[in-house]
C-alpha cells in the first residue's frame, strides 16, 4: 500500500498558524521510512494524520485509492485497525492484560486482520511472533507486563502492531527507552518481521544514529510552515 | 465493539479489585437497606392491619376513633369512661348482633395488660386471615379465680399451667398495689399470634369484679374491710360496666346502619367505630415515617452511586495512556464511552444483584431474631412489583450517572489523539 500526502495543513487549534505543512510526500509499498524531528516539532502529530485519529483542516492523505481524511470518524477508525499497526515510545502495553492477550489485543478490533490469522487460531499466532522476536520462554507469554523487562515490552508491542500483517506499521520513538546494544538488535528484529509481514514501516524518532539504519530519511523541518 | 468494551472493563475492574469490590460493596450494601426498609414496611403493616379480623365493629364510650381502637385492640392507653352494663347488655343482645366480645381494661401484671372478658372471646375473636384463638397448653377459664395467659407473658415470666400469680391494680409499672389476697390460676396458655393478645391476661369479668368486691371506688378497702376469696365468691359479681366491646353482626349490610343507631344512643354517649377505617387511618399518621425510611434509604443509594462515579472519575487520569494505546488499536470514541459506562453497567448491576442477596440472607438470619425482640415478622417471599422497580431504578441511576465519566473520556480520547502524556 502506498501512502500519498498533499497540500496537508494541520493546526491542533483552530484558527491557530498550522504546525505541520506538507506540500507532497509519498511512501511506497514496503519502504521504511524514518522521519526525524527534535521532541516537540509534530512527529506524533503526524503518525496521528496517518493513523486517521486527527483530521487535517487542508489537503488529502491518500492510502492506495481511499483519501483517509474524507472517511466518516468510525471508518478512519476502521482503516486503522485493518490496516495499521502502532507502536509507542514505552508503556505500549495494557498493564491488566497478560502478554499474549495484548498482543492479540489488535485482534478484537479488526476482523479483517482476525481472518488474516485464523489459519493458525490467535493465540498460536501471537505466540509464534513473540518467539520470533525472541520471546520464546512459554511461560513469559502468561506474565503480566509489569514484571517484563522495557526492552521485553518494547518486543511485545512489536509483535501486537505485526499481528494480523498490517500494510503499515508507524513507530514512535520505540527505542528511546531502550540502551545501544538492545536498541540495535531490536531494529534488525522489526526490519526482518516488517519484511515477513509485508508491511512498509513509518519512524520517527529525535535520534539521528538510528536512521542510518533506514533506505530514506527525512527531516520533519520539511514540513515545518 | 460493545464485546471488547466489556471484555476490557471487567479486566481492568479485576485488576482494580480492592477499588471495585468497594464500590460494588457500597451499592450493595445501599441496596440491600433499600429492599431491608421496605421488608420492614410491609411486615409492620400486615402484622398491624392483621391485628384483629372479622370484627365489624368496636363499641366504646365516647372520645376518638384512633384511642378506642388503641386501647381495645392494642390494650395501649386507657379509656377516659366506660360502657355501663346495661348499654352492654342492650347492644349484644340487639337482633343485628351476632356475637359481642367485653372488655375490660384496668389492671396489670408485671406490665403486661389484664383484660376481663368472657368465652366469647376466646370464640370469636380472630386475627390475620381470620385465625381463631388455640391453646398451647389448657384451656379457658373454668374457675373465678383462673387466668388464660398470652403466648409472651407465659414466654417471658415462664409460667406454666397451675402457676399462681397476684394481679396487680393500674396499669403503671411502678406503685401499684396488688390483688395479693386473691392469687389467679393459670388455666391456659395461648398459642403465638403475632397480636397484642400475646402481651396480655386473660381473667374472666366475674373474676375481674371479684378481685375488686372489697375496694370503694377505685381505693384499696381499708383495713378490717377486706373480704376473703371465699367470701367473695358467694357475692353477686355482675359487672357494673365494661371497658369497651367488639361486635360482629349476622349480616355485613348492616353495618353503618348499626353504627348510626349506636352513636345516636340516647340513653348513653357511645362510640362505635369500624376497626377497618381506623386502621387506615392510624397507618396514614404513621406511614409518613414509614415513606422518611424509605426515602432515607433512597438517598444512600445516591451517596453509593455518586461515590461510583467518583472513584470512576478518579481513575481517568491515570487510563489516558491506556485509553490512547486501545485507540491506537482502532477503538472508535464510542467504545471508549462503552469502556467506562461498562463499568457502571457491571457494577450497578452487580450491586443489585449483591444486594439482593445480601438482604436475603439477612432476613433468613434475623427473622426468628426479629419476631422474638420486636414482635414483627417479616416475611421472606419472592421480590414484589415495587421491589423489581426500586432496584431497577437503582440500576438506571448507576448506568445514567456512569454516562458523565463516560462521556469525559469520550471527548479527552478526541482531544488526546495520540499523544499520550505522561
Ligand atoms: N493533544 C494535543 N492538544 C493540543 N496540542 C497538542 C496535543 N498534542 C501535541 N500538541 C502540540 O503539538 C506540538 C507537537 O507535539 P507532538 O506531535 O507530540 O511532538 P513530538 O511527537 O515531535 O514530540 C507540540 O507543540 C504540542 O504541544
Ligand atoms: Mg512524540
Amino acid at each position: 500500500m502506498s501512502i500519498e500526502i498533499s497540500g496537508l495543513e494541520y493546526s491542533w487549534h483552530e484558527h491557530e498558524d498550522p504546525i505541520l505543512k506538507i506540500d507532497e510526500l509519498k511512501i511506497g509499498p514496503n519502504e521504511k521510512i524514518f522521519i526525524r524531528g527534535p521532541s516537540g516539532s509534530g512527529k506524533t502529530t503526524l503518525l496521528g494524520l496517518l493513523g486517521g485519529v486527527l483530521t487535517p483542516q487542508k489537503g488529502s492523505i491518500n492510502a492506495e485509492g481511499t483519501v483517509i481524511n474524507q472517511l466518516g470518524g468510525s471508518e478512519r477508525d476502521r482503516f486503522r485497525a485493518d490496516h495499521i499497526g502502532f507502536i509507542f515510545q514505552m508503556f505500549n502495553l495494557l498493564p491488566y492484560l497478560n502478554v499474549v492477550e495484548n498482543v492479540s489485543l489488535a485482534l478484537r478490533f479488526s476482523p479483517r486482520k482476525k481472518a488474516k490469522v485464523s489459519t493458525h487460531g490467535v493465540e498460536q499466532e501471537a505466540k509464534r511472533l513473540l518467539g520470533a522476536l525472541g520471546l520464546t520462554d512459554p511461560s513469559l507469554h502468561r506474565k503480566l507486563i509489569s514484571s517484563l523487562s522495557v526492552g521485553q515490552q518494547q518486543r511485545v508491542a512489536v509483535a501486537r502492531a505485526l499481528i494480523g500483517s498490517p500494510e503499515v506499521v508507524i513507530a514512535d520513538e520505540p527505542t528511546s527507552a531502550l540502551d545501544a546494544d538492545t536498541r540495535k538488535a531490536f531494529l534488525d528484529l522489526l526490519f526482518q518481521e516488517c519484511d515477513k509481514a509485508g508491511s512498509k514501516l513509518i519512524y520517527v524518532s529525535h535520534d539521528k544514529e538510528v536512521g542510518e539504519h533506514f533506505d530514506r530519511c527525512i527531516s520533519i523541518d520539511q514540513f515545518k510552515p | 465493539m460493545i464485546s471488547s468494551s466489556f471484555y476490557l472493563s471487567l479486566r481492568s475492574m479485576r485488576n482494580r479489585m480492592l477499588s471495585s469490590s468497594l464500590t460494588l460493596l457500597s451499592i450493595a450494601l445501599s441496596v440491600a437497606l433499600l429492599l431491608g426498609v421496605q421488608r420492614v414496611r410491609e411486615g409492620a403493616r400486615e402484622s398491624f392491619e392483621n391485628t384483629i379480623s372479622d370484627t365489624d365493629l368496636i363499641l366504646g364510650a365516647r372520645s376518638g376513633p384512633v384511642q378506642l381502637l388503641l386501647f381495645s385492640v392494642f390494650h395501649i392507653g386507657n379509656a377516659t369512661q366506660n360502657i355501663s352494663w346495661e348499654s352492654y347488655q342492650k347492644w349484644k343482645n340487639h337482633p343485628e348482633v351476632k356475637w359481642a366480645i367485653p372488655i375490660s381494661l384496668g389492671d396489670s401484671h408485671k406490665g403486661y395488660r389484664v383484660v376481663g372478658t368472657d368465652e366469647n372471646f376466646f370464640s370469636n375473636y380472630k386475627f390475620g386471615r381470620k385465625n381463631q384463638l388455640s391453646y398451647a397448653h389448657g384451656s379457658q377459664f373454668s374457675d373465678l379465680f383462673h387466668v388464660v395467659l398470652g403466648a409472651e407473658v407465659a414466654d417471658e415470666l415462664s409460667y406454666r399451667l397451675g402457676d399462681k400469680l397476684v394481679l396487680s391494680h393500674g396499669i403503671s409499672d411502678v406503685s401499684f398495689q396488688d390483688h395479693e389476697d386473691k392469687p389467679f390460676t393459670v388455666s391456659g396458655i395461648l398459642q403465638k399470634t403475632g397480636t397484642p393478645v400475646d402481651r396480655s391476661l386473660f381473667i374472666s369479668l366475674e373474676g375481674l369484679s371479684a378481685m375488686h368486691a372489697d375496694w370503694e371506688s377505685g381505693a384499696p378497702p381499708l383495713p378490717g374491710q377486706e373480704l376473703s376469696a371465699e367470701q367473695v365468691r358467694n357475692m353477686d359479681l355482675t359487672p357494673s360496666d365494661v371497658t369497651a366491646m367488639l361486635v360482629g353482626l349476622k349480616s355485613k349490610m348492616g353495618i353503618f346502619k348499626l353504627q348510626r343507631a349506636i352513636n345516636d344512643d340516647k340513653e348513653e354517649a357511645l362510640l362505635a367505630i369500624l376497626p377497618g377505617v381506623t386502621f387506615r387511618e392510624l397507618w396514614a399518621t404513621l406511614g409518613v415515617a414509614e415513606a422518611a425510611l424509605l426515602v432515607v434509604a433512597f438517598f444512600v443509594v445516591i451517596a453509593g452511586v455518586l461515590g461510583m462515579a467518583s472513584s470512576i472519575l478518579t481513575t481517568l487520569n491515570e487510563r489516558r495512556r491506556e485509553i490512547a494505546i486501545i485507540r491506537s488499536l482502532g477503538a472508535k470514541p464510542a467504545d471508549i464511552f462503552m469502556l467506562l459506562l461498562s463499568e457502571s453497567v457491571f457494577l450497578g448491576f452487580g450491586g443489585c444483584l449483591l444486594g439482593i442477596i445480601l438482604i436475603y440472607t439477612a432476613l433468613w438470619f434475623s427473622q426468628p431474631f426479629v419476631e422474638t425482640y420486636f414482635g414483627l415478622f417479616i416475611p421472606i417471599k419472592a421480590l414484589g412489583l415495587l421491589d423489581l422497580y426500586l432496584i431497577l431504578s437503582v440500576f438506571l441511576l448507576s448506568v445514567f450517572t456512569g454516562i458523565f465519566p463516560a462521556l469525559k473520556a469520550y471527548r479527552q480520547s478526541l482531544v488526546d489523539g495520540l499523544t499520550i502524556k505522561l
